[in-house]
């Protein structure tokens, strides 16, 4: 297990090892900016899917593309200036969650950090399935696509591991097929557009049998479906606070490098997913799930050649680069949350990578789990999508309003404006997508981000009553404690014996050893060894009539407990330890289940005392091995856990007579 | 109820019965329940042994029984002795002496002692 983890995930790093490195505009762009660029690849698409199918045509659908193109793109812009005010108000990284924590107070705040670690999942996996679904449009690949869940599957395990070995969002090589993506869609484009004025090209061939939709003409088009189709074109806006995340990983100053990538993203995903529109409907692509909007546009424009097929890999990698940007996000929000308190611990500690290893491992199987629930359709997890979005936006511009509000810094009147207008955009954003899409999948976040808030809250509550629990008075003087040792003897064997060497050294107030007899024959040997070995320790022989050994001696425990109002109970259980793993399972389990019992006890403490068994000593005389594991040695050894060894010593051990 | 007496039989813990049997029992020898033990006055009772504790040759000889009627529990200490034929872990004694307190517990030292069954 340590092998494979050592190939798999590398060799751990020290803490000094941690390095922050800082990025320039154009590394910048390309790293924080693969998110949302990425939506390119199947927004346009999404948009389709809702208003070209079902009551609606196809006809319809593309005529009502360019409107909500626009709709999405004026969107883009109030969101892009708004999230501008966050990036120079929180140079140390405004995600959603702070802003709210700063502004709003606790419950916004756990609401925004909900909605964002729903939304990484769905960045995830919809990136993720879009992904494929870029892979098997290529013809060359179409046989896979029946395997799209099991490809999905196999991307999101490629990634996490990746990520557990740790990798730099700074790198560079993350630039390079960002780029590549936006000049190959900017070429498709601009060369497609043309191909298209110029009446070079025609209309993506019709297939009657590979379109989701029924009708190829006819039909309505009412305002709830376009509202449909507006939300599923804001999907668009997801990943655009990812810049004002990362602030501190610009270069100085760092406020105002940020700001600028971000404007220059804006215009290039607002430019591309224009650009992408007005090309659908020139091209009349159809909504498909064997092939994908954009792949159909690039076939028909550049034919199968070198270039179609670099567009493809392109999207591909973009979109895993985009599920990436979750990747690197999730684990540190939750790690802030995590340390805010409002979740397990786990989350806030870096792993031998120094990556937060908890939260790219619960990412995966969240991810993955949607991915296979939703069939690894982009189009089914689209209206989940939105929600998480648009809640954290609007929390996080209406955090800003207050932010102006209370700071009233220069300029801060027309800061408000902004902010404002970006707030009651989104906002309404939200409750169109909320409303429309309420019924296709939109409640899921809707039901989901407030059982998350509430789980928050509980953990938070659980770790300040514990945090309570602790907290140490000034005058607090732990008491004298009346102490009690109480060692399970099986049979009188070297084991035992040191064990009760190791007992006796504690020095408690009381000590006794135990064992349990289901018959007066082995109450008379027991007793006989006893005497014979000259144990100065007295001996509690306990009835077991069902030789179920546990509950006689939790009993026995527990009358003890009572006669000397002990404050620590602690018992002592010598143990074998054997040196191969298949040795410990000839050994009784007995013991380990006593061990457990004991656990929930209040007030008890369980030593195993180990007693090394030499492999060649073991098979011939059993009872006089290893003469170098002295009582000293087994007494430093023991600790208050008991490590991996097997308990045996409490019983029979197969070949030997019982009290050996 | 005969069905409601069946429930409990099938849910009830062995312990559970094996504490009403003993008790029960004990009740038809007609003795003085353990737990209706008054301190310095004689007492009769029995029950079955569930530990025997044996003291350590150095120190001086003593044999402690924890004796148990099910419904309270008793520790017969006899003096002078390390052992002593048929008392041991899980018989039933009659034991007749006085109690003491001790803690939480009541010792009877140096009882006059009947095996049963």
């Amino acid at each position: 297990m340590a092998i494979l983890k050592r190939v798999l995930v590398g060799r751990p790093l020290a803490s000094v090892e941690q390095e922050h490195q800082r990025i320039p505009k154009t590394i910048g762009l390309a790293v924080f900016s693969s998110d949302a660029i990425s939506s390119t690849a199947y927004a346009a698409e999404e948009i389709l899917f809702v208003t070209a199918v079902g009551a609606s045509s196809l006809v319809l659908g593309l005529d009502m593309l360019i409107p909500i193109a626009i709709a999405v793109a004026v969107l883009l812009g109030l969101v892009v200036a708004s999230y501008r005010q966050t990036i120079y108000a929180y140079p140390h990284g405004g995600s959603s969650y702070v802003v709210s924590r700063e502004n709003h107070g606790v419950n916004a705040s756990l609401v925004a950090g909900a909605s964002i670690l729903v939304d990484y999942v769905l960045t995830v996996a919809v990136s993720i399935s879009a992904g494929v679904a870029a892979i098997i449009s290529i013809p060359t690949f179409s046989g896979l696509a029946d395997h799209r869940v099991e490809l999905g599957i196999a991307l999101i395990a490629l990634i996490a591991l990746a990520n557990l070995r740790g990798i730099k969002e700074s790198g560079r090589i993350f630039a390079a097929p960002t780029y590549i993506y936006i000049l190959t869609l900017a070429a498709l484009l601009i060369y497609g557009l043309a191909r298209s004025y110029f009446g070079d090209v025609g209309q993506v061939p019709f297939d009657r049998e590979a379109f989701e939709g029924a009708r190829e003409a006819g039909g309505t088009l009412g305002l709830f479906l376009i509202l449909k189709g507006f939300s599923s074109g804001a999907v668009a806006l997801t990943g655009v606070e990812a810049i004002s995340d990362g602030v501190p990983a610009f270069r100085r100053p760092t406020s105002k490098n940020a700001a600028t990538t971000l404007t220059a993203m804006g215009f290039i995903l607002g430019i591309l997913f224009f650009g992408t529109a007005l090309l659908a409907h020139r091209l009349h692509p159809y909504p498909s799930h064997d092939e994908t909007v954009l792949s159909q546009m690039g076939l028909l424009v550049f034919g199968d050649g070198p270039i179609y097929v670099l567009l493809q890999f392109a999207t591909v990698a973009i979109l895993t680069l985009a599920a990436n940007t979750a990747y690197a996000d999730f684990p540190r929000l939750s790690s802030i949350i995590a340390r805010d308190g409002y979740l397990p611990r786990q989350f806030a500690n870096r792993g031998d990578r120094l990556v937060f290893s908890n939260g790219i491992l619960v990412l995966s199987v969240l991810a993955g789990g949607l991915l296979v629930a939703f069939g690894g359709l982009t189009n089914a997890l689209i209206p989940l999508y939105a929600v998480g979005v648009f809640l954290s936006f609007t929390l996080s511009q209406s955090g800003m309003v207050r932010h102006h509000l209370r700071l009233q810094e220069p300029g801060w009147k027309r800061h408000t404006v902004i902010s404002a207008l970006g707030a009651s955009a989104t906002l309404i954003v939200l409750l169109i997508v909320g409303i429309t899409k309420f019924t296709s999948g939109a409640w899921v976040p809707v039901v989901v981000i407030p059982i998350i808030v509430l789980f928050f809250k509980r953990v938070k509550r659980h770790y300040t009553k514990v945090a309570n629990q602790l907290r140490v008075p000034v005058d607090y003087k732990p008491r004298k404690m009346n102490h009690t040792v109480v060692v399970l003897v099986g049979g009188v064997h070297r084991g035992v014996l040191d064990a009760l060497a190791y007992a006796r050294s504690l020095n408690p107030n009381h000590l006794a050893a135990v064992t349990s007899v289901s018959d007066e024959e082995e109450q008379e040997r027991i007793e006989r060894e006893w005497a014979d070995r000259n144990i100065d320790i007295p001996l509690e022989i306990v009835y077991d009539p069902y030789r179920e050994l546990t509950d006689p001696l939790l009993r026995y425990i527990d009358e003890l407990d009572a006669h000397y109002e002990n404050d620590v109970v602690t018992v002592v259980i010598p143990e074998f330890v054997v040196d191969h793993w298949w040795g410990q399972l000839l050994h009784n389990q007995t013991a380990l289940m006593l061990k457990g019992r004991l656990l929930f006890r209040r007030g008890t403490v369980v030593t195993s005392v180990p007693y090394h068994l030499r492999e060649e000593d073991r098979l011939g005389k059993p009872a006089a091995s290893a003469e170098q594991a002295g009582t000293g040695e087994a007494a430093s050894r023991a600790s208050p856990d008991g490590g991996k060894a097997e308990p045996d010593a409490l019983t029979r051990t197969p070949g030997e007579p019982y009290r050996s | 109820m005969a069905l409601k007496k069946m429930v409990e039989r099938l849910t009830k813990t062995t312990e559970e019965l094996d504490r009403e049997a003993l008790a029960a029992y004990c009740d038809r020898l007609g003795v003085t329940p353990i737990s209706q033990i008054v301190p310095r006055t004689p007492a009769r009772v029995a029950g079955e042994i569930r530990t025997v504790r044996i003291v350590p040759r150095a120190g001086a000889p003593a044999l402690e029984v924890t004796v148990s009627d099910g419904r309270g529990s008793v520790v017969a200490v006899f003096l002078g002795r390390r052992k002593i034929a048929g008392i041991s872990p899980g018989r039933r004694v009659e034991v007749h002496g006085v109690a003491g307190r001790d803690g939480s517990r009541y010792l009877i030292y140096n009882p006059e002692y009947r095996l049963l069954g």
